[in-house]
């Protein structure tokens, strides 16, 4: 997959990134090469794609493709594959991997149900229709791999054993080809992360940890705000995975979100909390900004400094950083990417 | 600090043959005579009522290390000011009988309750955002040490944030009261809170090379422990402290000999204050159960029992707050005492 473009290696030339030690190698066949792997909301055309910030990233996960409803192993047709390739087109001038990403919090039957999943991983003749069909996608966009986002296989049998058996037919399907295998996990709350079984971890190539969204999953305060990705998230994240669960540190990749949210877990993209005034380098900001700490109301995110922190504890405990996701943020000096960079060396 | 009781405290004296002053700061760290015992006075005009006709020459020094005094607050309007000592004769009073016992006095700076609503650290925050504040505050902090000739600060701000840019403020606060207070040989501490991740996350570990020591919060584990979340915890049962010393040392990495295991001489009913021990005691309660009525405390037996951990996994114990004590054979921290010297002939 490497070489594929003479240009590979300018925008890494430009950044002054010129020593072949430096933790972002464009070689992506190092295997210790420092993972920024960025997932990618793709936006109503193709114009989004133009301005993504290739030159910090290494890998971009396309979200999301969905399984079918009939749990057939059938995946639906990408709304608009127009944008994919356009992304796998600009990506691979960079050198920069692209993923499908399979799944997400919502696959269209309501947030957080995963029946379709649950049927699919049922059955070895689905199993291998789903294995096939995720094949057949990658081939036809030319993407570098697949990145399964089931959220969650139960953690109870059958459900353990099925997405065991889903991960290994996918894995010896894509492997085959030469393609990546990657999913996307819970950050430590029980009993979400242990309907992945240890077993899956030789079966792909990283786990990207999900570390956001904490307050949805456990220590929520009502009344209060509660920042959904603290620092400490991460630590206890690594924790979790690569002490507790023996997950290789080579395949362990912290998530960070680009978002932040408010007090009633709305929404917010980075760079519009920049623009309504929020200091880069903080990780929360109050609705009056006049006057912080007098309002209740407001906005937990992570700013410059927690990113580098905790892009600096994936050095030491991990194999990379993992973003949700990238068109939350802004160009410049304030880039969250940059920064993630910036930390790396 | 959470539950305003009533008060006071003071010095061990096995403990005092080590150390010729309460203020030496020179003393290796982990010394077995360096076993603390801190226990906080909150002082109030029901205090002397509480023990009868105790003043401050009738706190049970022997018992203890060092007298926290709780408390000042950073004053409203957040320029770093503090509002002024509450009773400061009895404060003048308590140091000399603390000092002639070699048990050292602190000023203990927040609370739980801190003027505005319970809870609500605004204060602490805005002074924290600002150096010209942070100064302000440190030097205020300076010159009550100085007036009253106290040995040291323990800062009790429940709780800085566990994000940015709180989670530094709070890092800057302590390094800039170590600078004034260390090299004048006296204490910094810090109350915390035990094992919501929420709260303890906001203690940075960079803070630990500041402080002499940490008083953990190991009580109201029923409004505080949702770390754990699935877990009735009961106010302040022994396995809960267990946790905690794991939780500080094992995963935020705290020196154990800086962990000072906090114990309740109150009761909690779930999210309710259940009375101080001297109170429970006298409407019947066992001493040496854990339970009376609805209500959860720690007698004796448990109390010995944490105090062992404390000696096997620490630095100390803390106590809020000691006017809570009974008086006579069922003394909490008798059995505390008890339990050390038990300890140390093993």
């Amino acid at each position: 997959m490497k070489n594929k473009c003479p240009v590979l290696y300018l925008p890494f030339l430009f950044l002054g990134l010129v020593s072949c030690n430096s933790p972002v190698n464009p070689d992506k066949d190092q295997a210790n090469s420092f993972k920024v792997v960025g997932y990618y909301l793709p936006g109503k055309d193709i114009s989004g794609v133009a301005s993504l910030q290739y030159e910090y990233l290494t890998s971009v996960n396309y979200s999301f493709a969905r399984p079918a409803a009939d749990g057939s192993g059938n995946l639906e047709p990408l709304p608009n594959p127009g944008i994919l390739h356009a992304l796998v087109e600009k990506a691979h001038a960079h050198g920069v991997e692209v993923f499908i990403s399979v799944g997400g919090f919502d696959i269209g039957d309501g947030p957080g149900i995963d029946r379709r999943f649950e049927v699919l991983a049922d059955k070895e003749e689905s199993r291998i229709q789903f294995a096939n069909s995720v094949m057949n996608m990658i081939r036809e966009f030319d993407l570098d791999g697949a990145d399964i986002d089931w959220e969650f296989p139960d953690a109870v049998e059958p459900s353990i054993s099925n997405f065991t058996s889903l991960m290994a037919t996918l894995s010896e399907t894509l492997k085959k080809e030469g393609k990546k295998v990657t999913i996307a996990v819970e950050s430590h709350h029980l009993p979400y992360t242990y309907g992945v079984d240890n077993a899956v971890f030789d079966l792909v190539d990283w786990v990207n940890i999900m570390g956001y969204d904490n307050e949805e999953f456990g220590s929520h305060r009502p009344h209060q705000l509660t920042a959904h990705a603290p620092y400490w998230l991460s630590e206890i994240a690594f924790d979790h995975w690569v002490k507790k669960r023996g997950l290789p540190k080579e395949k362990a990749v912290m998530g960070v979100p680009f978002y932040g949210k408010g007090t009633n877990r709305s929404y917010h993209p980075y760079r519009m909390l920049l623009a309504r005034g929020a200091d880069p380098y903080a990780d929360v900001a109050y609705s009056d900004t006049g006057v912080i700490y007098d309002k209740v109301d407001g906005y937990f995110y992570m700013g410059i400094k927690t990113m580098q922190r905790t892009t600096r504890l994936a050095q030491r405990r991990g194999a990379g950083i993992m973003i949700w996701e990238i068109s939350c943020d802004t160009t410049g000096q304030y880039s969250l990417l940059k920064a993630i960079n910036d930390a790396i060396r | 600090m959470k539950y305003t009781g009533i008060i006071f405290a003071s010095w061990f004296s096995l403990l005092m043959m080590a150390s010729c002053a309460p203020s030496d700061r020179n003393r290796p760290a982990v010394e077995p005579d360096d076993f603390e015992v801190v226990g906080y006075l909150f002082w109030s005009e029901r205090t002397p009522d509480r023990w009868g006709s105790m003043n401050t020459r009738n706190i049970p020094y022997e018992y203890l290390t060092t007298i926290n005094y709780a408390f000042v607050f950073p004053e409203a309007d957040r320029t770093g000011r503090l509002t002024s000592v509450p009773y400061p004769d009895t404060l003048h009073a308590l140091v000399r009988e603390a000092h002639s016992h070699n048990v050292k006095v602190l000023i203990s700076i927040g609370g739980f309750m801190i003027g505005d609503n319970p809870g609500v650290d605004n204060r602490f925050e805005v002074i924290a955002n600002n150096q010209v504040t942070r100064d302000r505050f440190v030097k205020e902090a300076m010159d009550l040490v100085r007036e009253f000739n106290l040995d040291g600060v323990d800062m009790d701000w429940e709780f800085p944030d566990a994000v940015e840019p709180s989670l530094s403020n709070f890092v800057l606060l302590m390094k800039e009261l170590h600078e004034q207070l260390h090299p004048m040989g006296k204490k910094l501490t810090s109350a915390v809170e035990a094992s919501d991740f929420v709260y303890t996350y906001g203690v940075d570990e960079s803070v630990y090379q500041y402080v002499d020591w940490i008083n953990i919060m190991g009580y109201d584990g029923d409004v505080s422990a949702r770390g754990y979340p699935n877990k009735a915890i009961f106010h302040s049962p022994y396995w809960w402290s267990e946790m905690i010393m794991e939780h500080w040392i094992d995963e935020k990495g705290l020196p154990r000999e800086k962990a000072v295991l906090g114990v309740p001489f109150y009761g909690k009913g779930t999210n309710r204050f259940g009375g101080a021990y001297r109170g429970l005691l006298a409407r019947g309660a066992d001493p040496y159960a854990d339970k009376f009525d609805s209500v959860y405390y720690n007698g004796i037996k448990t109390m010995k029992k944490k105090t062992v951990l404390a000696k096997k996994r620490g630095r100390g114990m803390m106590i809020w707050e000691i006017s809570g004590d009974a008086p006579g054979e069922y003394s909490l921290l008798r059995a505390i005492n008890e339990a050390i010297i038990e300890f140390d002939k093993n």
